[in-house]
């Protein structure tokens, strides 16, 4: 996304500075119980920092995880109050649920569009209020349940690069993929001596 | 002279028989959108549709529908048939108004009737009558089942039968004030068609006047004030007092003296027929005809009114569509009021913000009460008119509407800084100019006599049904440059340009009837200004109506094309006249004829040639056969609710299905209607007594906290609640009137599994994901009473009767009662289901995608008659509800996809390209779910494929947008944001699918290519 997509969105982030050896991982759909807390156990492990843009309805179902998130010094960020798709949700609506789910996290000013899917208006409108659209350069596939946890390490650990935005999900239906490839992944990351940081 | 006659009616006739061809080999074989499935099915079977009815056009429509000999499917084109020979007689009627008013001017000048003469009055006659055969907006309403048609029919006899008069007292026939009469009768009957007829009586008092009076200025002054009064007084006193006087009667004779139902409206008749009789017996013995031909003028209005008696006598035998249930006066006189859409200000009056001071009462509404025997009020109508601030009210507000969508509207289209301000009178005039003359009106004539750009719906866009003239720099000047248009804005079929030839031969005919014979030309003027521009101040349109309005509108253009005529007539007099001879009056004839009438047929022909297109009745039957058997289905707008009638009603078809449309369901005539069993539907199980829903009562509920807001109730018990007659249900706010409030948001709903699968609401394998109980969180802080009906309908579902909501009912979870968690996609509608969706939220995808079903629906129960043929002309209208079908083959195809179905995936998106082919319906939006779901499928050269196609249309509409420069730019960006917007669109599908985690390389692909060389210069630009 990010060699094409900034044509589109001025402002938004797609990749991290390339001169550090950092990389940034972001957790999409949380907080789910399950999923969420093997992550922030793993990472744990590792001393590794991450985002996790979160859903405001699951937020709403799991506040004690996301004030766990925060305590261990991991960045927030809002992915909308329910998933919604910026293609086919009229502008204000987006823009509002996009708002709201930032009035849940508090002090949080970034925001991961659903699906990646997101028009030009509705980025503006959120940047003019000051909200910082994140999108990624590394998709994880974990999601995709015709997809092996090995195609997914694979494709993942060949696509990121330093300053690299990789995105998981932690929710439940990409646990499956997710539990397997995240450990191996800190584990090959801490080999190449690259940091996880928060954005 | 007889030669004249002669000549005069053959030419007339034929003018009549080139219209009726025209219009028979152009007609819609079936129904069309909008209110013409209303208006077939409500001929067909005489029933009562909306207000304020249209009772001799349904009477003319079912004697039109015995021709179809039993053939159901024959109706429709039947009732289409009679728009189709009105207009023709219109046009009949049009060459004679124009030969007899060109034939005047050459009395007036002193010439004979000779072949020279003869020629060019029959010249300017059929250039006039033909220009207004193969005029725009006239045409398209002579092809369907609408009122327009013989509305225009009953406009043209009247205006033409003063004319007969004006011949009769030139005779000196002592009778010729029959023919008054007979305009009366005329508007009368007229009234059961369209009210539009009387917008001809300013005129035709002219007419009368300048007949016989002798001219002084201030008697002409008079005259048209007197005409005018007498259109004043026909349509705000006449026909209004007649129906008051049958109500006035009905409730004091039967309520105070105790005498039985309708006593009044026969003693009502009795008063009438007493008052007419007397009337005339008095003028005859004083010897003053105008008395008595204005009573008998009157008496005869009321008996061609007397139509509307058969809406009254139909709503009593109940049928399944009974509008408004009109059974008596009283309900009639509310119906023929419109007492349903509201009043609205036209001269004087509030401006959109203003703000309430109280609410007055208003007047009662009475109900017809079997066991007392008498009329009892069931909404007392107190406190029910709204009294807005004074420092909010002013003269001519043409900015009044309260409606948010228009409030929006009326600020960004004046660039309103203060809000809460009333407007200025200049504000208010300068949106009447701008907005309501400009473009509500001045456009539409355009269309007619300079030409069109296209059939989109117009918004202000420089692309979208703008007028046009097809001469460059005219075009230029209002709407920016038109050279290298894309093809496929440039083969739009409605893009029809006539050089402006028709607007300026009428201009001269204009100009040239005012030298020659101006009261002649002042008289008309009267018809043309009452026909357009009194139609704009009466109706004062809001931004934006639902549909383009140019059908109301024709009796203008009719009399421009008078005018049209008499520019034949003024290109011969503008001769020298040692040239002005027979040959001359011949050619300048044959060239008008060809330059405008010849002009407009042919480029109007394909976008107004509805033959072989039946979109309307595919689309509704596809509609009743996403359902189940027995299901209730929920509409909500015109077109999903019109042709849907039609189907049932006409043809039968699906009658087992109850259409149950969502705006008309706050009223309670027609909650009354759904819990009546219609044909092989039963009774909708509506929980609710009649006392409980009648209007007054739950018309709105409103939610207040009581401090128990995040308590979940049982639904049960919420409906306990809202039925509840208990004083702590009720709160007062501003006056005293009570209203019920209710106190929690969130509902859960208990579901009976053993019912679910024992009705088969789940399909086979789907039993396990059943939910136990539905939670329900509506976030709405007021609820319509529609939405009470719908929420005691689920509360109390026992999943015997499916439930369905057409997919065109909304675009928001609100339009969907916050339901849509528990949708199911079955074709065009959705299924209430009791199976949470996981990936409800969307945007307006709703639903999960039940595959077996919908495949079965979409693939072997739609039929698609010839939607995909490229030689039929098919509308905005048609086009845009065919987009649907896109997107829901779209959703099926990446439904099937996702299961890994992935063959069938492509057969059923390869089907759906090959119905709503990109050759008829071009690429928008509702393409990119099936270029998606070709991904998915593994298609991806089919995907690639369409993915190029669009970028092409795509690229060819940015490089003409660039064309705009200056102060064009800023007009067009919108435009060009969505262009762009779309090539993003196809970008990341393109990166997402063909690149993502595949290990091509994104600079590979060459559709990344395109798009930088394509975006990256427009981005640098700003």
């Amino acid at each position: 996304m990010m060699r094409w997509g900034p044509i589109r969105y001025p402002g938004a982030i797609f990749r991290g500075p390339q001169d550090t050896a950092s990389i940034h991982l972001t957790f999409d759909d949380g907080p789910s119980p399950e999923a969420t807390t093997f992550v922030l156990d793993t990472l744990k492990q590792f001393d590794a920092k991450a985002t996790f843009f979160l859903i405001g309805k699951n937020v709403q179902q799991h506040p004690d995880l996301m004030a766990r998130i925060c305590a261990e010094g991991h960045l927030l960020g809002g992915h909308s109050m329910h998933h919604e798709n910026g293609w086919n949700t009229p502008t204000p609506e987006y823009v509002h649920s996009a708002r709201q789910s930032l009035e849940l996290l508090k002090e949080s000013r970034f925001f991961r569009p659903p699906y990646g899917r997101i028009k030009k208006k509705q980025h503006q409108l959120l940047a003019a209020e000051g909200i910082q659209t994140v999108f990624w350069d590394v998709l994880s596939y974990d999601y995709d349940a015709q997809m092996s946890p090995e195609q997914c390490l694979e494709h993942t650990r060949k696509k990121t690069r330093p300053g690299s935005i990789v995105v998981f999900h932690d929710s439940q239906k990409a646990f499956p993929r997710l539990r397997r490839i995240l450990p191996q992944l800190l584990v090959h990351w801490t080999d190449m001596g690259w940091e996880c940081r928060t954005l | 002279m007889e030669n004249y006659k002669k000549i005069n009616n053959l030419l007339g006739w034929v003018s009549f028989a080139i219209a009726a061809f025209v219009y028979i080999a152009t007609l819609e074989p079936t129904v069309s959108f909008w209110d013409c499935g209303e208006y077939i099915a409500t001929s067909a079977k005489l029933m009562v549709g909306h207000p304020p009815g249209a009772p001799l056009f349904q009477l003319i429509g079912n004697f039109f529908s015995l021709f179809a000999f039993g053939d159901l499917t024959q109706v429709a084109y039947m009732v289409n048939l009679s728009s189709a020979l009105s207009s023709a007689f219109t046009i009949l009627f049009l060459f004679w108004t124009i030969t007899h008013l060109s034939r005047k001017i050459i009395i007036k000048k002193g010439g004979a009737i000779d072949q020279k003469n003869m020629r060019i009055i029959f010249g300017s006659g059929l250039v006039g009558a033909l220009a207004y055969t193969f005029s725009d907006s006239f045409w398209f309403s002579a092809v369907e089942g609408e009122v327009y048609a013989m509305s225009s029919f009953f406009t043209a006899v009247a205006f033409w039968a003063i004319l007969k008069w004006e011949n009769a007292v030139d005779a000196e026939d002592e009778r010729a004030d029959r023919w008054i009469v007979m305009i009366a009768y005329l508007i009368g009957l007229a009234i059961g068609v369209h009210i539009l007829v009387f917008l001809t009586i300013p005129a035709i008092g002219m007419i009368y006047y300048f007949k016989k009076f002798e001219y002084n200025r201030n008697g002409f002054y008079l005259a048209n004030i007197v005409s005018v009064a007498i259109l004043g007084v026909v349509f705000q006193i006449i026909i209004p007092l007649t129906l008051k006087l049958f109500g006035f009667l009905e409730i004091n004779l039967v309520n105070q003296l105790g005498l039985p139902f309708d006593s009044g409206s026969v003693a009502a008749i009795i008063i009438l027929a007493a008052v007419t009789w007397f009337g005339v017996r008095f003028a005859r013995q004083k010897q003053k005809p105008i008395i008595a031909t204005a009573v008998l003028g009157i008496a005869y209005i009321v008996i061609g009114y007397s139509s509307f008696v058969t809406l009254a006598v139909r709503s009593n035998a109940n049928p399944p569509i009974d509008e408004n249930n009109p059974e008596d006066a009283l309900s009639l006189l509310a119906y023929y009021n419109r007492e349903q859409y509201g009043d609205w200000p036209k001269f004087y009056g509030q401006s959109f913000n203003a703000e309430i001071e109280r609410f007055d009462d208003g007047k009662p509404t009475y109900y017809r009460d079997e066991e007392a025997g008498k009329y009892l009020i069931s909404n007392d109508g107190k406190e029910s008119v709204r009294k807005f601030k004074k420092e909010y009210i002013g003269f001519f507000p043409r900015m009044w509407s309260d409606d948010p969508n228009h409030v929006r509207n009326y600020i960004a289209l004046m660039d309103i800084k203060d809000t809460k301000k009333k407007p200025s009178f200049g504000l208010h005039f300068k949106f009447f100019m701008e907005y309501q003359i400009g473009h509500m009106w001045w456009r539409y004539f355009m269309w007619n006599f300079a030409g069109r750009q296209n059939d989109q719906q117009h918004r202000y866009e420089l692309t979208k049904g703008n007028w046009l003239s097809g001469i460059g720099f005219v075009d230029k000047m209002h709407i920016g440059p038109q050279d290298n248009l894309p093809e496929h804005f440039a083969k739009n079929k409605a893009r029809n340009t006539y050089f402006l030839l028709p607007l300026i031969l009428g201009l001269i005919g204009l100009w040239f009837h005012f030298k020659a014979n101006w009261k002649d030309g002042w008289a008309i003027m009267m018809f043309f200004l009452f026909t357009g521009i009194a139609i704009v101040v009466y109706t004062n349109h809001k931004p934006f109506e639902p549909r383009e309005r140019d059908y109301a509108f024709v009796g203008s253009f009719y009399v421009f094309a008078i005018w049209i005529g008499l520019g034949v007539h003024a290109l011969f007099d503008l001769l020298k006249e040692s040239r002005q001879n027979a040959s001359m009056a011949l050619m300048i004839s044959a060239a008008c004829l060809i330059g405008v009438p010849g002009l407009m047929a042919q480029q109007n022909w394909d976008d107004h040639d509805r033959s072989g297109r039946t979109t309307a009745r595919d689309i509704a039957k596809a509609y009743l056969d996403s359902c189940d058997p027995n299901a209730i289905l929920f509409t909500n707008g015109d077109n999903d609710t019109f042709p849907l009638w039609y189907v049932q009603e006409v043809e039968q078809y699906r009658t087992d299905v109850r259409v149950v449309n969502l705006s008309l369901l706050n009223t309670d005539w027609y909650i009354d209607q759904m819990r009546r069993k219609a044909y092989d539907s039963d009774a909708v199980p509506f929980g609710f007594e009649w006392e409980q829903y009648v209007q007054g009562t739950r018309d709105v509920l409103y939610y207040r906290d009581i401090g128990i807001g995040d308590k979940r109730w049982r639904a049960e018990d919420f409906m306990k609640w809202v039925k509840s007659d208990d004083p702590k249900t009720r709160f007062k706010t501003m006056g005293s009137k009570e209203l019920q409030f209710y106190p929690v948001k969130k509902l859960r709903v208990k579901v009976d599994k053993k019912a679910v699968i024992e009705n088969k609401v789940v399909q086979a394998g789907d039993e396990d994901k059943i939910v136990d109980y539905i939670d329900w969180d509506f976030r709405s802080n007021a609820l319509p009473k529609r939405d009470l009906m719908l929420m005691d309908l689920i509360a109390y579902n026992d999943w015997t009767r499916p439930i369905y909501f057409s997919i065109t009912v909304g675009g928001s979870r609100k339009a969907y009662f916050y339901l849509d968690e528990y949708f199911q996609l079955e074709g065009l509608a959705y299924r209430f289901v009791p199976i949470k969706n996981p990936k409800a939220g969307q945007g307006a995808e709703f639903g999960r995608v039940q595959t077996d079903v919908m495949y079965d629906n979409m693939m072997n129960k739609f039929t698609w008659d010839n939607m995909n043929d490229p030689g039929l002309y098919l509308d905005e209208t048609n086009r845009r509800l065919s987009y649907n079908f896109r997107n829901i083959f779209g959703r099926l195809g990446s439904a099937l996809a996702m299961e890994g179905q992935k063959e069938k995936a492509i057969e059923v998106l390869d089907h759906g390209m090959e119905q709503v082919p990109a050759e008829v319906f071009g690429y928008n939006y509702f393409v990119l779910p099936v270029i998606e779901a070709y991904y998915r499928a593994g298609a991806t050269e089919k995907a690639h494929a369409i993915v190029n196609d669009f970028a092409d249309d795509l690229d060819e509409e940015l490089a003409y947008f660039q064309q705009f420069k200056g102060k064009w730019r800023k007009s067009i960006q919108q435009d060009m944001q969505e262009s762009m917007q779309y090539y993003q669109m196809l970008m990341q599908m393109v990166n997402q699918y063909e690149i993502g985690r595949s290990g091509n390389k994104l600079e590979e692909n060459d559709f990344y290519q395109r798009y930088l060389s394509t975006m990256g210069p427009l981005n640098a630009q700003r």
